[in-house]
């Protein structure tokens, strides 16, 4: 009978963000977020209740909206994490983001990340989703600032900026 | 304190074999319960076990039984239209559990082993008569879910043992079924009472019920009395049907005794179980033609 590799310490880890490979030594039960955050840099993603609540350490893996505070780095394996500096900047806004400027959809930012993340999965449908399908799709995001209106016109806009381009 | 070790095991064999080398090891599916508890010092495991590559523990299939894995996420469960139809109160508790981000990883062997007494899936499951698929390195051994929480937090799997999956005996046709829940916030908490039932009916009778409920005791449980009170009942007798259910209602209000928390008081849970559980009843006799 054999048992499987118990990694004691750190171990390594391979995973890919936004398109690229990582390579990193750390425990395998540091959560993603800090993993993306600490090791990658990439600060876009934040971690605020750390107890899946919040949703704002939304990222991608495989597509999937998930909280990046509660899922194991190890337990990634060979799945595709997105994470919202994949989107696009300056210049080379996502229609997400381009439509979250038009409807000042953003006030201190904080959860604005993990909304855009989860906000995502509607784009590829075929249809304009309602408000209330925005809505439900947002139940694991928390806003503190907006009252959630803007953010729902924001989403509701992009999917035909999206359609556009 | 130093980090727990990480293992992850491609087998069944391998994950109990790895479980047996510390007492203090443990599955991780989803993480949605135990990172939390982990970060707050409620579990201390000293290598956790993480069964997302077993293949086994990922089976979803219909069938004499059906087979739902420890490791399948509530996300992919819910997409499968067969198993919705047929299993319709767990759809309605897997759709209610944790918002989007949470059903993509929760796991149904994450919940039942979690063993909350207001775990989300306990109840439907109780009705539809699980039994649970536990193997140890002595072997694999079958519990019904009636025997399978001991306590809150606790459940029959051992140190050393996994929950392979859960089996559901398959849907006859001539059955309803329904759950209920009382929250006070949507998608981030869990249920203050919760309630599920399950009726065949045969000749116009109700001829096997079961009734469950949940939050209101250290455990989830069944309710025999609630049982026997529908048991026989003429469907099409309205009078007696809205009897029945105001007294299985009763029963299982009867049946309770919870505990004061953050969430609610005991009385008010008590209160409150009476009208989920006749909430339960209606959806599954009246409105339930599921
Ligand atoms: C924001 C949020 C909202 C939530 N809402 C709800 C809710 O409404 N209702 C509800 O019921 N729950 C809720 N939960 C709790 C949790 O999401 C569920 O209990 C979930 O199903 C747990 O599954 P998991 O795969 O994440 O489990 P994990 O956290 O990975 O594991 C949970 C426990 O089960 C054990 N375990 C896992 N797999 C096995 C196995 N194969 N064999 C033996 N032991 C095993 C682990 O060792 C651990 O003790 C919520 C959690 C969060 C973060
Ligand atoms: S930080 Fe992950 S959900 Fe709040
Ligand atoms: S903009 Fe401040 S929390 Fe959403």
């Amino acid at each position: 009978m054999t048992t499987a590799a118990i990694h004691e310490g750190s171990m390594p880890v391979t995973i890919t963000v936004n398109g690229r490979t990582e390579k990193a030594e750390v425990p395998g039960l540091t959560p993603l977020g800090d993993f993306l955050r600490e090791k990658l840099g990439l600060t876009g993603t934040k971690l605020g209740c750390r107890a899946g609540d919040c949703g704002s350490c939304t990222v991608l893996v495989d597509s999937v909206p998930v909280a990046s505070c509660l899922m194991p780095v190890a337990q990634v394996g060979e799945r595709a994490v997105a994470t919202v500096e994949g989107l696009g900047g300056e210049g080379d806004l996502h229609p997400l983001q381009e439509a979250f400027r038009n409807n000042n959809a953003s006030q201190c930012g904080f959860c604005i990340p993990g909304i855009l993340m989860a906000a995502t999965a509607f784009l590829d449908r075929a249809e304009p989703p309602s408000r209330a399908e925005v809505v439900d799709g947002l139940s694991g995001n928390l806003c503190r600032c907006t009252g959630y209106e803007s953010i729902v016109s924001a989403i509701v806009e992009a999917h035909t900026l999206n359609r556009e381009a | 304190m130093s980090q727990p070790g990480y293992a992850i095991p491609r087998s069944v064999q391998e994950a109990v074999e790895t479980l047996a080398r510390s007492t203090a090891a443990r599955p991780i599916a989803g993480g949605t319960d135990l990172m939390v508890q982990m970060r707050l010092g409620h579990r201390r495991p000293d290598v956790v076990v993480d069964t997302r590559a077993i293949e086994e523990l990922h089976l979803l299939r219909q069938g004499d039984p059906t087979v739902i894995g420890a490791a399948v996420t509530l996300r992919r469960f819910l997409g499968d239209a067969e198993l919705t139809g047929s299993y319709p109160a767990l759809a309605q508790a897997a759709n209610l559990l944790g918002g989007r981000q949470i059903q993509a990883v929760a796991t149904f062997g994450g919940n039942v082993c979690n063993a909350s007494p207001a775990a989300e899936t306990a109840t439907p499951l109780l009705v539809y008569a699980a039994q649970a698929v536990i193997e140890s390195r002595g072997g694999r051994r079958e519990v019904p879910l009636t025997a399978f929480f001991t306590g809150p937090g606790k459940t029959v799997v051992d140190a050393g043992e996994l929950l392979v999956g859960l089996h559901l005996p398959p849907p006859t046709g001539d059955e309803r079924s329904a759950y209920r829940r009382l929250e006070l916030r949507r998608s981030v908490d869990i249920a203050v009472v919760s309630a599920s039932s399950w009726v065949r009916v045969v000749e116009g009778r109700i001829a096997t019920a079961r009734v469950a409920v949940g939050a209101v005791n250290a455990v989830a449980m069944r309710v025999p009395a609630a049982e026997a009170t529908l048991t026989g009942v003429e469907v099409d007798d309205s009078r007696a049907v809205e009897r029945a259910i105001a007294q299985a209602a009763v029963d299982c209000r009867d049946a309770s005794r919870p505990i004061d928390d953050t969430r609610a008081s005991a009385q008010y849970r008590l209160a409150m179980v009476e009208l989920i559980a006749r909430r339960a009843l209606n959806d599954t006799i009246l409105t339930g033609a599921h």
